[in-house]
């Protein structure tokens, strides 16, 4: 009986990260909200929900190309919203 | 025997990242010796860190509490991406260095990234992952009972995405790593440990995080997280067989309020850990082996008030509740902990918090906390 719960436990658990993947798979990775939201906006909306937005002249462009990818890591960002939120902070 | 480990293990990690650099290095300089164009923005380097320190008042002593410092050196070549954390902290033995993360990544054409190696919190929920450090978090310490019931570290692979559904944005974090192990120390026997080099079995632990965020031009987002591994106990043990599941919900919103002046932070998490308490052999534990801890945060900062000196400031209240079983004769005991503090920001990374600390079966402490990110 343990191990039947067991294995329904992991089977739906197993189902859930596969229908996540599926899902994921059919999400798009651009949208129309973010095309027309420009790189400062994404910036101040993405960085200020976990903390201060920090000034583009706190690195420089070179570490700007590290950092960014350390917060996609970090918030999840989407490719579109690190490529504005980047070339927003690298311009300034 | 497991700290040699995970020094070779760390060690390893650290020789290969630097050799990829020297070939990366190298080959750029080919390039460039060959009479093609040199590409300066291939190889790039950051450093990170965070630092706080503070003091405790109650009504029995004051004391200076310890330093916390952690350096995390950070490269990025092309599409690999590699970051380490090494952390300085004292003890009563002494001073002590610790190492962790050490990951690399991957990022495919469509912007997912695969992860490997340790990492130092799973997306367990956000607040170890994210809002523990003191540059970020808005009190001068962190919830009751996170720091042993949600702030997993671990060895593995991760997957993570990111990507729309119509309006919604979708995140997700899919990982395989060793798992935790049962504790079977004298006050905390059936609590579940983690970040050990070597897994204790062969049963790996399955799970990730997915968040939402629903709403446009709003930074509102909910989580759900769920672990689960088929075995958490030593091979030969009693322990055996005994399963676990842990599970966390999360939400998190930042609005900025024109008619209150300013920002608010409303965060919270909701962590719950279930470990069997028994095999196909029989009960193993004399208790339910069920625990929770959760919080939530408010904060205010009138970030546009005419006053320089208010704008700079942050208000916030934090409740936090850990509960853990009561026959389990934990060191860990169920309390509450609420906590009042003003935070002063010196820039966007810099800050002095004085904090109220009120807990259960506590002497009440007053907490004074510098931090800084590096």
């Amino acid at each position: 009986m343990k191990s039947r719960s067991k294995f329904k436990l992991l089977s739906s658990l197993v189902s859930l990260f596969i229908g996540s993947l599926l899902l994921l798979s059919a999400c798009s990775t651009t949208n129309k909200t973010v095309a027309n939201e420009s790189g400062a906006q994404l910036w101040s909306q993405k960085c200020q929900s976990c903390h201060n937005a920090p000034p583009p002249n706190q690195f420089s462009p070179q570490q700007w190309d590290v950092v960014i990818y350390h917060m996609k890591i970090k918030a999840n960002l989407t490719k579109p919203e690190m490529d504005k939120i980047v070339t927003f902070l690298k311009q300034r | 025997m497991k700290k040699s480990y995970f020094i070779f293990a760390s060690i390893s990690l650290f020789v290969l990242g630097t050799c990829l650099f020297a070939v990366n290095s190298a080959k750029a300089q080919s390039s460039t010796s060959g009479g093609q164009v040199f590409s300066p923005g291939e190889t790039n380097f950051a450093m990170l860190g965070e630092f706080s320190y503070g003091m405790n008042v109650t009504k029995h002593n004051t004391s200076f509490v310890e330093p916390d410092l952690g350096i995390m050196p950070l490269y990025r070549q092309g599409n690999f991406f590699f970051e380490a954390g090494i952390g300085a902290s004292f003890s009563p033995d002494g001073p002590e260095l610790g190492v962790g993360p050490i990951n690399v990544s991957y990022m495919l054409p469509n912007g997912w990234l695969v992860r490997a190696g340790h990492f130092d919190a799973l997306p367990f929920g956000r607040f170890p992952r994210t809002y523990d450090p003191g540059w970020i978090n808005p009190m001068a310490t962190g919830p009751a009972g996170f720091d042993d019931i949600g702030g997993y570290d671990d060895f593995g692979v991760q997957l993570q995405g990111s990507g729309y559904l119509g309006n919604m944005r979708l995140r997700t974090f899919i990982s395989v790593t060793n798992g935790p192990m049962i504790s079977t120390d004298q006050g905390s026997v059936g609590m579940l440990t983690s970040g050990s080099v070597y897994d204790n079995n062969k049963a790996k632990m399955f799970g990730g995080r997915m968040s939402l965020s629903p709403f446009q031009n709003s930074n509102f987002s909910v989580g759900l997280s769920e672990y689960y591994t088929g075995n958490v106990g030593d091979p030969g043990t009693q322990y055996k067989g005994l399963a676990s599941n842990i599970f966390a919900v999360d939400f998190n919103w930042a609005p900025t309020v024109t008619s209150l002046n300013g920002f608010l932070r409303l965060r919270g998490q909701i962590n719950d850990v279930h470990v069997d308490n028994s095999t196909n052999n029989g009960t193993v534990l004399g208790f339910k082996d069920n625990s929770s801890a959760s919080y939530g945060l408010l904060a205010y900062q009138p970030s546009m008030s005419s006053n320089p000196i208010l704008q700079k400031l942050m208000f916030g209240f934090m409740y936090s509740h850990v509960n853990t079983p009561s026959q389990a004769n934990w060191d860990l005991a169920s309390t509450s902990q609420y906590d009042m503090g003003i935070t002063y920001w010196f820039n966007w990374r810099t800050n002095f918090k004085i904090d109220y600390d009120i807990q259960e079966n506590t002497t009440n402490a007053l907490m004074l906390q510098f931090a800084m990110q590096l």
